[in-house]
């Protein structure tokens, strides 16, 4: 492993890949501090734009994209009480307090230290884990990665959204959209209707970019927001210095971050939960949890360490095994999928420099966020936030159209486009998470492949499924997984009319 | 009112949940000219894909919560707005290339939308539209849809 990362060391210092993190890193500022689009949407945009590229560039900017801009959702919810993304929701608690108070300057210097602490912290746990949970795969073979896949599909449907069922329904969704193309197995076409450009199955750019990208636009037009963040809102000086404070919140940075990890490397957990538990971590253990809520830097440094350590400890099972921990790392693993690059032993086996590379992207994007996340470049990049969502909301689209249609030159994609940001739009508001999609797609062929080659080897007998401890214990996970939530609604159908 | 909220989220759940159905039906039906083997799959995606949908159906049917009375959307004409400007751009994209579109939804949108300013409006669609062509197509090398503007730059290139 050293070796690997002595020999990726180079590519990620080359220039032109230098160049991909700080520029992910900026993006990844402004796109997590906007109100209404969040990191996934973000990297759902750049996948378009860097297909093509070289996978260490591309992945160099969602690796900055992904730091940044889950840091970047603090910047709102300091100044203006507006949640950037969905895990700032918990800096809001006491970071709107402290700029009330006229300590904005220091609340997000106390939000950008935590947040690169917690995200460094995360990326060396992605170092020193990922690898040795690749060797674990290497005792599958296809009857236990059918399950492997069923696992990961049972873990982001089950865990993102309220709704089992609507989980499901998503993951089914993307199985089916998996399906559409030609049978690599038979040659028969399925679902192509005679057109050459559904040959090859759905592009996963054009699937990616419609689900995430498109919705917040419709949103941003249906809300017709004219007023963007006012110029004053951006102006402040600097304040008390983090770094002199070391002492005071290195507990909680620790603890916090130790959370983040944790939660980012449950499958399907990794999210808004990570800033949620690590701020009530850090209210639970302060000598006076009753000033959170009021102001406690604390609790703006629980939050984001929490938040920043989610992030590359959700890749590790995405890297390893190719179940993502969050959404985003769902998002990631497409746009890994776009350069050719699929987890597993694979890609560590077959594509070290890059996978290693990445690794070290995401510590070095933890890094650069000090530079891009401080108080000067937020003065800078967070004019963006000045201008007014119904402006930027066709911005987006010409981004996202002209990315589109690059990948196979085909106004066809850009029909597709549309229409799965229509359906992705409605899917949203009713409350259908949309990364099982993804995951369906990425999942579905594999899954039905090993299905089928386990059924060839053992002849038919469905027996083989269950043949070994490893998948036996798989098998248990997913239907774990999925009777969990029942459980819980049964209960609280229970407990109710109990209660009335 | 009408017009201006729409249907109920109940009856866009229900709608989907149905859609979903006929989808799956649609799958199981289509499946049946393929050899066994490549059909088994979706055929077993679509029945459970169509319990699910029958699943959503009947919880709204049974036990529609009080948010399923709650409008669908948060401004219908604004929305369908939106959707017909993105169609059109699409189509004329076909049709015209992609500059002249492109700076057409930049600054339309949100005019339509309500918003007037095109003192800010213009030149950040001109703006935009210059990185794009810098980065997709001087940098990337990558080709934009044919444009009669384009013509004109490759002239100047």
């Amino acid at each position: 492993m050293i070796d690997a990362l002595i020999h990726a060391l180079p590519h990620v210092f080359a220039p032109a890949n230098l160049l991909a993190v700080v520029i992910g890193s900026v993006a990844g500022l402004v796109v997590g501090a906007l109100p209404g689009l969040t990191v996934t949407t973000g990297i759902a945009i750049l996948i378009p734009i860097t297909f093509g590229l070289d996978p260490l560039f591309a992945l160099g900017m969602m690796a900055g994209m992904y730091n940044a801009g889950s840091y970047g959702g603090a910047i709102p919810a300091i100044l203006m009480r507006v949640p950037g993304t969905p895990a700032s929701v918990a800096t809001i608690l006491d970071g709107y307090e402290m700029t009330k108070r006229g300590e904005a300057a220091y609340a997000l210097q106390v939000a950008v230290v935590s947040g690169v602490i917690g995200s460094a912290l995360s990326a060396v746990a992605l170092i020193l884990f990922a690898p040795p949970l690749v060797k674990v795969s290497l005792l599958f073979g296809p009857a236990e990665y059918f399950w492997l896949a069923m696992l990961g599909l049972a873990t982001i449907s089950a865990l993102l959204g309220d709704d089992l069922v609507k989980g499901v329904t998503a993951s089914l969704i993307g199985l089916l959209i998996g399906t559409v193309g030609q049978d690599l197995t038979s040659g028969t076409e399925r679902f192509t209707f005679g057109s050459l450009e559904l040959m090859d199955g759905f592009s996963i750019v054009v699937l990616l970019t419609g689900l995430f990208a498109l919705p917040p636009v419709f949103q941003m037009a249906e809300e017709s927001i004219k007023e963007g963040m006012s110029a004053a809102a951006l102006k402040f000086r600097k304040q008390r210095s983090v770094l002199r404070e070391w002492r005071y919140f290195l507990p909680v940075w620790l603890r916090s971050s130790a959370i983040g990890v944790f939660i980012g490397i449950m499958p399907g957990a990794a999210g808004s939960m990570s800033s949620f538990l690590a701020y009530n971590d850090a209210k639970r253990v302060a000598r006076s949890p009753e000033t959170f809520g009021q102001g406690n830097p604390e609790g703006v440094a629980a939050s984001e360490a929490g938040n920043g350590a989610d992030n590359a400890a959700a890749l590790i099972p995405a890297l390893s095994l190719g179940i993502p921990g969050s959404g985003v790392a769902a998002v990631i693993l497409g746009g890994l999928l776009v350069h050719g690059l699929r987890p597993g032993p694979q890609l560590f086996r077959d594509h070290p420099d890059v996978v290693y590379g990445f690794m070290l992207q995401m510590l070095l994007s933890a890094f650069l966020l000090l530079v891009v996340g401080g108080l000067a470049a937020t003065r800078i990049f967070g004019q963006v936030l000045r201008l007014p969502r119904v402006v930027l909301a066709p911005l987006i689209i010409l981004f996202v159209a002209i990315g589109v249609y690059a990948v196979n030159n085909a106004m066809f994609d850009l029909y597709i486009l549309v229409g799965v940001g229509l359906v992705a739009y409605v899917m949203e508001k009713l409350g259908y998470p949309q990364a099982p999609v993804v995951l369906g797609l990425i999942l579905g062929p594999m899954a039905e492949s090993q299905l089928r080659l386990s059924l060839t080897i053992s002849q038919g007998n469905p027996a083989v499924l269950v043949s070994s401890w490893v998948s036996i214990i798989i098998a248990l996970l997913t239907a774990l997984v999925l009777v969990t939530p029942l459980y819980r609604a049964w209960r609280e159908r229970q407990r109710k009319p109990a209660a009335a | 009112m009408a017009v201006t909220t729409g249907p109920s989220r109940r009856i866009v759940e229900i709608v989907f949940a149905a859609a979903l159905i006929a989808v799956a039906g649609a799958v199981f039906v289509l499946s049946a000219d393929y050899p066994a083997e490549s059909a088994a799959f979706p055929r077993v995606l679509a029945a459970l894909l169509a319990l699910c949908g029958l699943i959503v159906t009947v919880r709204q049917l049974r036990h529609g919560t009080e948010a399923g009375g709650q409008p669908f959307f948060a401004h219908l004409p604004r929305f369908l707005l939106a959707v017909v400007i993105l169609v059109a751009y699409v189509a004329a994209i076909g049709v015209a290339g992609y500059l002249l579109p492109s700076f057409a939804l930049a600054v339309g949108l949100p005019f339509v939308l309500g918003y007037r300013r095109l003192a800010l409006t213009v030149p950040l669609a001109l703006g935009t539209l210059a990185a794009i062509v810098l980065i997709f197509n001087v940098v990337l090398e990558r080709p934009l849809p044919p444009d009669v503007l384009m013509h004109l730059w490759e002239t100047v290139r």
